[in-house]
């Protein structure tokens, strides 16, 4: 048989790749899609006969009926898309100072933007909790340059969440711009340049565009997984930013109500995934 | 020519020159000062946002006080102390540690499978299992964690360092897989030909070739999945039970209390550790791209959408 | 259209008749779903010949000698090494080895490793290894640089060292993939030199592929020239140039001039009529299994440098009257852009030290009829 050396590289049988499959493939099933299928039955029983019982669609009635919920929701969605906003507000001039006018500082800088993430999200949260305490650094400096008189109320709001989130998530979002304007020929800029273009053709023509892609990947890498935090909400968002991260913890441990809970689960599934769409959508239409 | 040449010239320049010549040389200049003076000062914005309240943190360790204060009331090391007495904390970082290192060969394992795979071979399917396999990244890990919660208690296995471990593996290893997949097809087709044309066999080739070839983006996946399952917190709360773990232990502390200056201390500790740990990764990681010829770039941005 | 193949493989047993060729290649047809990419292509290689596979890109030529290296299947035809049917052989196991375009070099490897690799995978023993390698290295003249990496080499040193990898492990043949398509021309003319120079020293046959046919004529022994998968005419640089079978090959190679004409007489002394003119010819090249038939639409071919061009119209012989178009200095020679009758593009080398010549003049062109040959294909 004749090693043909196919557009993906040496292509073995057929047998090998399934055997080469097995274990990642059989890991993922068990460990993840069986949990998240049995998850979607509890989701349809009640939580006083867990297992047990009766399909029933009261649960997701209840969450998505009830008007608590639908606030709380609604509370989520503000505080995620306003940090979201502001992040590829920030994130575009980083990405494209790096991608193109970082020079010599262009790896040192990556390099302190991936130590970022490697810092533990926990301790960034306490610190940041210390940061905007109503004794906190952050009120006292601003009392010292004699900004304000009275301390701000900082902590414990929505606020606080959507500066916990952003900072939080920057380096996941400008990471992927980054290597999306990477791809970037200098000469092509030059040459519209040549041709008469003004940056703020070249923005849109040419950058903007390329964003598009570290666009979605920035929406799943960062946006999902805020809809999965409570950590956050309950170090420094308090009552007033209660993401629904947090109720979805409550009833899992405090209220012991598997049923709302996961039915909660699956509708931030939903979101996340119409999030996810609308971003493709949107990055398409910028593509044109 | 450099910013400071061409202003020192074109300053020559423009004082030569008429006043309204002068008026738009300066404006143009000065256009190109802002910008370096407005990029100076977002940069060192970001700086500030995303690395002061660590350094606010390590301050504090230090600062004799056992509450929150600004002011400097002394240098002592008496929190460390306090804090690396802590069993409960000695602990909980152990068995972090111990975890992290535990899946992250395992999580290597798994993704390099689950990325030649998908990256070099061609079956009916691909398509699908290539994105399957990268669901547990884009899934919430709310579910995922909540998901094994109810399905532990259901076939009746206890909450354990096991069960962390196991739902640590699930997750993790297509981090690993995004990364060496990227790589695999940033190979070169041609050094492959070449080690075929010159009589390697198909598993002398990935031995002497392909293999030393991803040792960067092996390394690199290792390194991202062990600081993400030390770092890993939701996942990890719903599936610890009672065994303690580091981040999920910062949680529970954090609860209580604003100022707490063990805490302070441990975890300027454990960032001060962090840093010098990626550091050493990214030198060692450098040598060894370079040494085969790759761009540490591609290994740090190449991710999923590479 | 196979009669192509016929001819070639009578002729394919090559210069040297008996002796098996090195490598032979059997009707082989290579298609890419609806694509041909190779059209029933028959050739021989000899023992120790530097053949070549020239043309334009997309010609086959590519696709041909990676069968011969065994990264494609034929999807018909068989290839023998050395009378020995090789064509289901995968790449690792034969004599073949292939030197790349872009050098594929092992970046974590230094130049010795590189070049030990193929010995090593064939289980030689250590001092024999060494000495291969070194021996090797020394044929390019790579020695000195032995332990250097391939990113620290200048793309003519990796090139040599591609060279060597291939060659230490000396095999039957060693196909070459336009290994010198990256060079800057001076460096480009002194590695064909060097090639040309390694190859007879070693001894071994040369599959050369390349679109420059400068190129190819300088090397080879043999040239096959292809397009659209097929192989359009296989000989010596000399029957190439001077002998043309077509059109294409005519244009490809150098230029040519061909002029419109009609074909009076066939046979050894082929005659033709230009216009109102009959003229002689030298050679006439027919396409293999169609004889050339009084009366078809032929080209006559006269390269540019067999061309007299003066003022007055010459007492005896054909001559064409033309008109100076362009005029242009090329250092070895004038190059005279001319239009002939019914406006046909004619171009002439003349001596740098010829008489003046300026756009518009009129002249007359002449030529030695036995340097003139008939293509069997209309001028366009």
């Amino acid at each position: 048989m004749s090693a043909r050396v196919s557009s993906s590289g040496v292509a073995f049988g057929r047998r090998t790749a399934a055997a080469v499959l097995a274990s990642p493939v059989l890991t993922l099933l068990v460990f993840f899609a069986g949990p998240l299928i049995y998850l979607t039955w509890v989701s349809f029983t009640r939580a006083d006969i867990v297992g047990d019982g009766s399909f029933t669609f009261d649960n997701y009635a209840e969450v998505l009926g009830e008007p608590i919920y639908r606030s709380i929701f609604l509370d989520t969605i503000v505080i995620t898309v306003t940090a979201m906003v502001i992040l590829f507000v920030v994130a575009f001039p980083i990405a494209s100072f790096l991608a193109f006018r970082a020079g010599k500082w262009e790896i040192p800088m990556l390099l302190a933007l991936v130590l970022t993430d490697e810092l533990n999200p926990l301790i960034r949260l306490y610190a940041w909790q210390i940061v905007m305490n109503k004794e906190g650094v952050l009120n006292r400096f601003l009392e010292a340059i004699g900004l304000i008189d009275e301390p701000l109320t900082i902590l414990f709001t929505k606020t606080a969440v959507v500066v916990v989130l952003a900072t939080g998530s920057l380096a996941f979002v400008v990471i992927p711009i980054y290597a999306a304007l990477k791809t970037v020929n200098r000469t092509l800029i030059e040459a519209a340049r040549d041709l008469g273009a003004g940056w703020v053709t070249i923005l849109r023509e040419v950058l903007l565009p390329l964003a598009a892609t570290g666009f979605i990947a920035a929406i799943i890498i960062v946006f999902v997984p805020m809809l999965s935090d409570f950590a956050s909400p309950a170090v420094v968002g308090g009552r007033e930013g209660y993401m629904i991260a947090s109720l979805i913890e409550e009833e899992f441990n405090a209220r012991g109500d598997w049923g709302v809970g996961s039915a909660l689960s699956f509708v931030v599934l939903a979101i996340s995934a119409v999030m996810v769409w609308v971003s493709i959508k949107i990055s398409k239409v910028g593509r044109l | 020519m450099s910013a400071e040449q061409t202003a020192a010239t074109g300053g020559a320049r423009a004082r030569s020159a008429r006043p309204v010549v002068r008026q738009v040389f300066w404006t143009i200049h000065r256009r190109e000062l802002v910008t370096r003076i407005a990029s100076a000062a977002m940069l060192a914005f970001g700086a500030l946002i995303l690395f002061g309240p660590f350094i606010l943190l390590a301050f504090l360790s230090f600062n004799d006080s056992q509450i929150l204060a600004f002011g400097f009331r002394g240098f002592t090391t008496r929190f460390y102390e306090e804090a690396l007495g802590d069993a409960a904390m000695r602990e909980s970082l152990r068995n972090s540690l111990v975890v992290a290192g535990l899946t992250t060969p395992i999580c290597v394992a798994l993704g390099t499978l689950g990325a030649f795979g998908i990256a070099r071979f061609v079956f009916p399917g691909r398509g699908l299992v290539a994105g399957s396999l990268t669901l547990p990244l884009v899934v919430p890990s709310l579910l995922v964690g909540v998901g094994a919660l109810v399905t532990f208690s259901k076939i009746d296995v206890p909450l354990s360092l096991y069960t962390v471990a196991v739902m640590h593996i699930v997750v993790g290893f297509p981090l690993v897989m995004a990364i060496v997949t990227a790589a695999l097809y940033r190979f070169d087709r041609s050094l492959e030909e070449a080690a075929l044309d010159l009589g390697a066999t198909r598993r002398e080739l990935m031995w002497y070739v392909l293999l030393p070839y991803l040792v960067p983006a092996l390394a690199a996946a290792a390194i991202f999945v062990f600081g993400w399952s030390f770092n890993s917190f939701t996942v990890t709360f719903f599936t610890v039970g009672s065994e303690r773990m580091f981040t999920v232990w910062v949680f529970s502390k954090l609860r209580r209390g604003t100022n707490l200056p063990t805490v302070n201390a441990i975890s300027t500790l454990v960032t001060f550790v962090t840093v010098v740990v990626v550091y050493i990764a990214y030198y060692l990681l450098r040598r060894s791209a370079v040494r085969s010829g790759q761009d540490v770039r591609s290994l740090v941005a190449g991710g999923p959408q590479q | 259209m196979s009669t192509v193949g016929e001819r070639d493989r009578a002729e394919a047993g090559g210069a040297r008749g008996q002796v098996t060729p090195a490598l032979e290649l059997d009707r082989v047809t290579k298609r890419f779903d609806d694509v041909v990419a190779v059209d029933d292509v028959s050739l021989a290689v000899d023992r120790g010949e530097f053949f070549s596979l020239l043309g334009p890109s997309g010609c086959g030529k590519t696709t041909t000698l990676r069968m011969l290296a065994g990264f494609e299947e034929p999807s018909e035809g068989r290839l023998l090494l050395d009378g020995v049917e090789a064509t289901q052989i995968p790449p690792f196991k034969r004599p073949t080895n292939l030197v790349f375009q872009n050098y594929a070099l092992f970046p974590h490897m230094s130049v010795y490793r590189n070049v030990a690799f193929g010995p090593r995978r064939a289980k030689l023993p250590k001092p024999e290894i060494d000495r291969r390698v070194r021996e090797a290295l020394h044929t390019v003249q790579m020695d000195a640089l032995a332990d250097r990496m391939p990113a620290q080499l200048s793309g003519g040193q990796q090139q040599r060292v591609g060279l060597a990898r291939a060659l230490v492990n000396d095999p039957l043949v060693l196909l070459l993939d336009e290994p010198l398509g990256a060079l800057d021309l001076k460096l480009r003319k002194e590695m064909q030199i060097e090639l040309k120079r390694i190859q007879r020293e070693v001894g071994i046959s040369f599959v050369y592929v390349t679109h420059d046919q400068e190129e190819a004529m300088t090397m080879s022994d043999r040239i096959a020239v292809m397009s659209h998968g097929r192989v359009e005419q296989l000989g010596t640089p000399r029957e190439i140039y001077f002998h043309p079978t077509t059109r294409f090959v005519a244009d490809f190679i150098g230029t040519a001039n061909l002029l419109p004409a009609t074909l009076v007489l066939a046979g050894e002394r082929p005659q033709v009529r230009i216009g109102e003119v009959l003229a002689d010819a030298g050679s006439i090249g027919s396409l293999p299994g169609r004889e050339a038939v009084e009366g078809d639409a032929v080209s006559l071919m006269v390269r540019p440098e067999t061309l007299r061009v003066m003022r007055e119209r010459p007492e005896d012989g054909v001559a064409l009257p033309v008109e100076v178009s362009e005029v242009i200095f090329q250092g070895t020679g004038i190059r005279l852009d001319l239009q002939g009758p019914g406006d046909a593009p004619i171009v002439a080398l003349v001596p740098a030290d010829a008489m003046d010549w300026r756009p518009g003049d009129h002249a007359h062109v002449q030529w030695d009829p036995d340097r003139a040959h008939v293509v069997v294909e209309p001028a366009s």
